[in-house]
């Protein structure tokens, strides 16, 4: 399957456990990216926010006239 | 995804790709782009290059799409027909989308599969020749500052600075800053070395001071190249000091076009993470997709036991898809990963990026198979996270 061409975050955390006694397990960027967008994302059922954006012609738009459809919406870049 | 809108568009479901902030500048030479304009340009460049027929949505330039949807590099979301979030999910994962579909739309009776895709894509631009000047060695994990271009003329910034800095200099105001000048391939244009090399000047506060405070590019013998110009600075902010500025005076020609100008432009440099700055892979060399950078030597190829390496993982280029381990022998060998493998890690389903350094690590290989490097296949992975 052709992808998106998108790139992952390749910043590494790491991540102590707050019970002592446990050892600081590395995290990988994947889980950062992961545990980052569940909390700042909007979550399932919420409205999604009505902001600016612009078309391919570089027209604005905005996001609240996303309905009527469903709509799939993925994010990318070309690195 | 292309299957995905195949056989859900007709059923009416709109799609968009959100164009955002680059993750990974210098890869193929893009670099951050500086105005909705060029940011547009990027989004033709994506259009052209994957030969998608969904529709782009741009990101301003404040990117306030990427800060509220979750600042993930690669999310997706349903929306219902009522504009609520039906479904959110930080990695695309077009299989969970087709499902999510077919809950919520209807499933397809002969769903579109990627043999029957006719996409029509294209290379990325040809930049001039790179290669030629090597790339500074960075003293360690560095971090994209803000930067802000001063429009002091209506030419376009053919040439772009990316500055970054140890955490260090954030912090406490000191340490090594990296200022790095990339010629922008949305403009063609290229080094010319038969002209005055590119100069910099760094003006500071009183409180400040940044060394060498002016620079001047190497005299490079090939007539011209498309390698960034890179200097690292010392920096020591002093009290208050959140900012400083550069100017750079260099020549951009353009062969197509057949001109060759001086250009001066200015950059406010502000000692302040960007959280939209992305991660510039280097390694040393500019990075290509899935082939060796030039200079580079092959890791030493230590025998495999059957058809297994086992070791530790020594690094992971998930955009090229290598993984490189160092096998219990002591050698290095890289393994190309294809996007099917089966990734394991503590015995769940993985992704190549939840591969993480020093941890034990088993390849199984496919077979004789090899690329064009030498590198053998991975059939199936398996990793441990203790």
């Amino acid at each position: 399957m052709k992808c998106l061409i998108f790139s992952l975050v390749a910043v590494s955390l790491l991540s102590a456990n707050v019970a002592v006694g446990q050892p600081k397990q590395a995290q990988s960027a994947r889980d950062g990216v992961i545990q980052s967008f569940d909390r700042k994302s909007p979550a399932v059922g919420e409205q999604l926010p009505d902001l600016r954006a612009f078309n391919a012609a570089g027209e604005t738009i905005q996001l609240g006239e996303l309905k009527g459809n469903y709509t799939v919406l993925v994010f990318g870049c070309l690195t | 995804m292309e299957t995905v809108y195949g056989d859900y568009a007709p059923k009416g479901v709109k799609f968009y790709y959100i164009y955002k902030a680059l993750a990974h500048p210098e890869t193929n030479g893009y670099i951050t782009p500086f105005t909705l304009k060029e940011r547009l340009m990027h989004v033709k460049q994506a259009e052209r290059t994957l030969g998608s027929e969904i529709a782009w949505i741009c990101d301003t330039m404040e990117n306030d799409l990427k800060h509220a949807l979750g600042d993930a590099p690669n999310s997706e979301f349903i929306i219902d027909p009522q504009g609520k979030i039906a479904v959110r999910r930080s990695w695309s994962k077009p299989a969970e989308l087709r499902s999510d579909l077919e809950r919520l739309v209807g499933a397809v009776d002969q769903p579109t599969t990627v043999a029957d895709l006719n996409m029509k894509t294209a290379e990325p631009p040809k930049a001039a020749k790179t290669g030629v000047v090597p790339r500074v060695k960075m003293p360690g994990q560095m971090q994209a500052l803000k930067i802000e271009p001063t429009m002091i003329s209506l030419e376009p910034f053919y040439v772009k600075l990316r500055a970054e800095a140890e955490s260090s200099v954030t912090k406490t105001g000191s340490g090594k800053l990296y200022l790095g000048f990339h010629l922008d391939p949305l403009y063609d244009v290229h080094w010319n070395n038969l002209a005055a090399p590119l100069t910099f000047e760094v003006k500071t506060s009183d409180d400040a001071t940044i060394s060498p405070s002016s620079g001047e590019a190497p005299n490079i013998e090939v007539e011209s190249d498309g390698d960034p110009r890179e200097f690292l600075l010392d920096i020591d902010a002093g009290r208050g000091a959140d900012s400083f500025e550069v100017t750079v005076k260099y020549f951009a020609c353009n062969d197509q076009e057949g001109w060759c100008k001086p250009v001066t432009q200015q950059y406010t440099v502000h000692l302040e993470v960007d959280r939209d700055g992305g991660n510039a892979r280097r390694g040393g060399q500019p990075a290509t997709r899935g082939k060796r950078p030039p200079g580079r030597p092959a890791p030493a190829t230590p025998p495999v036991a059957g058809n297994r390496l086992m070791g530790m993982v020594s690094s992971v280029d998930v955009e090229s898809r290598i993984v490189t381990i160092r096998t219990r022998e002591g050698g290095e060998r890289e393994v190309v990963v294809p996007a099917d493998v089966t990734i394991r890690r503590d015995d769940r389903p993985a992704e190549l990026s939840d591969l993480q350094r020093r941890k034990r690590v088993m390849i199984e290989l496919d077979g004789d198979k090899i690329d064009d490097e030498g590198r053998p296949y991975a059939k199936r992975i398996m990793t441990r996270s203790s």
